[in-house]
């Protein structure tokens, strides 16, 4: 619902500063003083299983890795990066002797010359070529149905099983690239020896690796029922590089260029082609910047270039808390589930504050506006409004104030919240408590209220089409349980909780929206029900 | 902004026992075929082809004006067929949408104007923007936000879009009153 509502009409300040709306923000029960984050403030851990999103195929790092987090059967369209389709079509028979047998139904004449293999072998002798589709035979080739680009339109070969089996491009520098990576790694190993041995320069050497001589004094050694095998064959490939790094006197520099060939510096480019400035361009023949962007390893520049984009794994994520490390999100192991193992969401213990309606505003003067307030916690929740005037809140965030919010009510007025009752409906209804707020709070239903308060714009006249903007603080009293990080409480869990009140005052800022109707101001009149809510408690 | 109110005339619409509201001005083709689960409002003008295959819309759903929702189908060589559609629980569909997906989870949001092509799948807790076309077959997955004309990935939504979901089409049942 964060896109069915103006999420970003009510914003609360997040522990780093910044404003977020409500939904967005997530808070870690173990930090003391309760702060709120946003996904700045958190640590974002990818999770060891990813999956294709279109054919929720999942695998796990190790896989994935392999085939470079590229789903091998889904593809993107090169064009419109909207997904491919297979499509099938069956090779008809010939009318006659002479004619191509690949007259595949559903192509077009251009395309037929372009359809399998037709480029290695003559495809009026199908039977000379082993791979070659057979008469009557089922093709498949991959289509977009938005653009209706196919692998056809640049002679890709259809398959005769699907899915995959596409010849697709080949990048002509892996060699280099991989000569590149591997001479990379054995400059952070070598980088990364150098600065253990900074961190601890009075430990005691001692091999730790089954390499030659050494073997002896290895601890590893004493691994008699090979628990540690993959662990040896780690450090083994490690000692090597160890080894290699053991002469003080081979810079770094030196180990990188016995390693890896030094490019080449180009000299002399090819000049462009007469045509190139003497003919018009074909614009339909040349590919957009996206679409260059979006195969990154040899960006074509004509669209006869294109080829299909293999689509990548993702993974889910949970987050941690960047002050504590504990997590306050983590989301269920199974890919299409939507249900996490822990949910720290700020809305679960925040109440949320919306806008029920918008006058139509008129300058200096008092407004009534109307906001609602929602508990989501799973106790009731005591609020209280203040106003505030300190410089250094209202200047957050480049978040300027131009009008000046008011709750008309003694100061220490404080309003009880509901907790969420799914077990029966509510009807609206006012408590005793509420009526004698002298309409300042106008509306209650189940765990949701709503308050009256005064709005006063002080826009200039340069300043008119801003937007109509205030601060107040949302002070809560909230009953939480008493946790104490288990890293500090080590090995005894506490077995009854304690409830703890606590009380904090969060920050929340409203953007009403434009000030005119001609800037685009919306009037939201005064809802029915919060009459006919006032009306039943009367005659209750 | 918060939930609007939604006042009606009590003669145009339909209440069945379930707590299901159907506007009478809208069409609703083979209604044997038609299974609304409870609490679910369809607003005017909206046109349900129950006549080609089965539609099950789940609980507190909301089908905004001038919706068309028709079940999916696939050529064949021997002829055509129509797939069921299935839309999920807390569904929001707003006005002038074209629905042709042969499954839309629970907790999705369908903004106005957008079309939803041939059997395609949108998964749970997902949004398609306004004036987006999502071609046919396309799978969205879970808490992701499309948009555009192919209708592409472009955002992640909050984690809590369960709540806010079954949070607004409750709220926008209550509100729904008749006059």
């Amino acid at each position: 619902m964060a896109t069915l509502i103006d999420a970003n009409k009510v914003k609360y300040l997040c522990s780093c500063k910044r404003l977020k709306p409500l939904s967005y923000l997530y808070y870690c029960k173990y930090c003391k003083p309760f702060t709120l984050k946003c996904k700045d403030c958190v640590i974002h851990e990818i999770d060891q299983k990813f999956f294709c999103a279109n054919c929720f195929d999942n695998k796990v790092q190790k896989e994935v890795m392999s085939v470079k987090y590229k789903c091998a059967s889904c593809f993107n369209c090169p064009v419109c990066k909207n997904l491919l389709l297979i499509r099938a079509s069956s090779i008809k028979p010939p009318k006659d002797g002479v004619q191509s047998p690949l007259a595949v139904s559903q192509s077009s004449p251009a395309l037929v010359t372009q359809t399998p293999n037709a480029s290695s072998s003559n495809p009026a002798t199908p039977q000379q070529s082993p791979q070659a589709p057979q008469q009557g035979q089922k093709v498949f080739y991959l289509i977009c149905v938005f653009c209706r680009w196919t692998t056809r339109d640049v002679g890709i070969p259809d398959v005769t099983s699907a899915p995959g089996g596409w010849k697709l491009q080949e990048n002509p520098h892996v060699k280099r690239i991989q000569e590149l990576t591997e001479g990379y790694k054995v400059i952070a190993a070598r980088e990364k020896l150098e600065k253990d041995r900074k961190k601890y320069p009075n430990l005691k050497r001692r091999s730790l690796y089954i390499s030659g001589s050494s073997s002896s004094s290895s601890i590893l050694h004493a691994d008699k029922y090979g628990i540690l095998a993959p662990v040896q064959k780690r450090l083994a490939a490690t000692a090597s590089i160890g080894n290699q790094n053991l002469d003080p006197q081979i810079t770094m520099e030196q180990q990188f260029r016995s390693l890896v060939k030094p490019a080449q510096t180009v000299d002399s480019f090819e000049e462009l082609p007469e045509d190139f400035f003497a003919n018009p361009p074909n614009i339909n023949s040349i590919t957009s910047i996206n679409q260059r962007h979006a195969n990154p390893d040899f960006q074509p520049s004509k669209a006869s270039e294109l080829y299909p984009l293999n689509k990548f794994y993702q993974s889910k994520e949970s987050k941690r808390c960047s002050g504590c490390e504990h997590n306050v999100l983590k989301p269920e192991s199974n890919v299409i589930s939507i249900k996490f193992k822990l949910h720290q969401m700020a809305l679960f213990l925040v109440p949320e504050v919306r806008i029920m309606t918008i006058p139509k505003w008129t300058l200096n003067e008092e407004n009534e506006v109307i906001l609602s307030i929602t508990n989501r916690y799973e106790s009731d929740v005591t609020v209280s409004f203040v106003n505030i005037d300190n410089e250094n809140v209202l200047n957050l965030s480049g978040f300027k104030p131009t009008a000046k919010i008011e709750f008309k009510t003694r100061d220490d007025l404080s309003i009880v919240i509901d907790r969420q009752d799914n077990s029966k409906v509510q009807q609206a209804q006012l408590k005793q408590s509420d009526l004698e707020t002298n309409g300042f709070l106008c509306f209650r239903r189940d765990n949701k209220i709503a308050v009256k308060c005064t709005v006063t714009p002080f826009l200039s006249n340069t300043e008119i089409k801003d937007h109509v903007k205030c601060v107040f603080g949302l002070k809560c009293s909230i009953n939480m349980p008493e946790i104490s990080s288990p890293q500090v409480q080590g090995s005894t869990p506490t077995t009854k909780e304690n409830f703890v009140n606590s009380v904090i005052t969060h920050y929340v800022f409203v953007d009403f929206g434009p000030l005119r109707l001609e800037d685009g101001l919306k009037v939201v009149p005064t809802p029915r029900f919060i009459d006919d809510c006032l009306k039943a408690s009367l005659n209750k | 902004m918060d939930v609007p109110e939604l006042l009606y005339k009590k003669a145009e619409f339909i209440e069945t026992a379930s707590g299901n509201k159907v506007s009478k001005n809208s069409v609703m083709c083979g209604s044997q075929n038609i299974i609304l689960q409870g609490r679910t409002v369809v607003l005017q003008d909206c046109i349900v082809r129950g006549d080609l295959a089965g539609v099950k819309i789940g609980r507190h759903c909301v089908i905004g004006e001038r919706v068309v929702i028709r079940p999916p189908f696939k050529r064949f060589q021997t002829g055509v067929a129509f797939f069921p559609i299935h839309i999920g629980d807390y569904v929001v569909i707003e006005d002038d949408c074209v629905i042709n997906a042969s499954m839309i989870g629970s907790f999705v949001h369908i903004g106005k104007g957008s079309v939803i092509g041939r059997r395609s799948t949108l998964k749970d807790c997902c949004a398609i923007a306004p004036n987006s076309v999502v071609p046919a077959e396309t799978v969205v997955p879970p808490y992701a936000y499309y948009s555009g004309q192919p209708a592409l990935y472009v955002n992640d939504l909050p984690e809590c879009t369960r709540e806010l979901m079954m949070d607004y089409t409750e709220a926008f049942y209550q509100n729904f009153k008749a006059v």
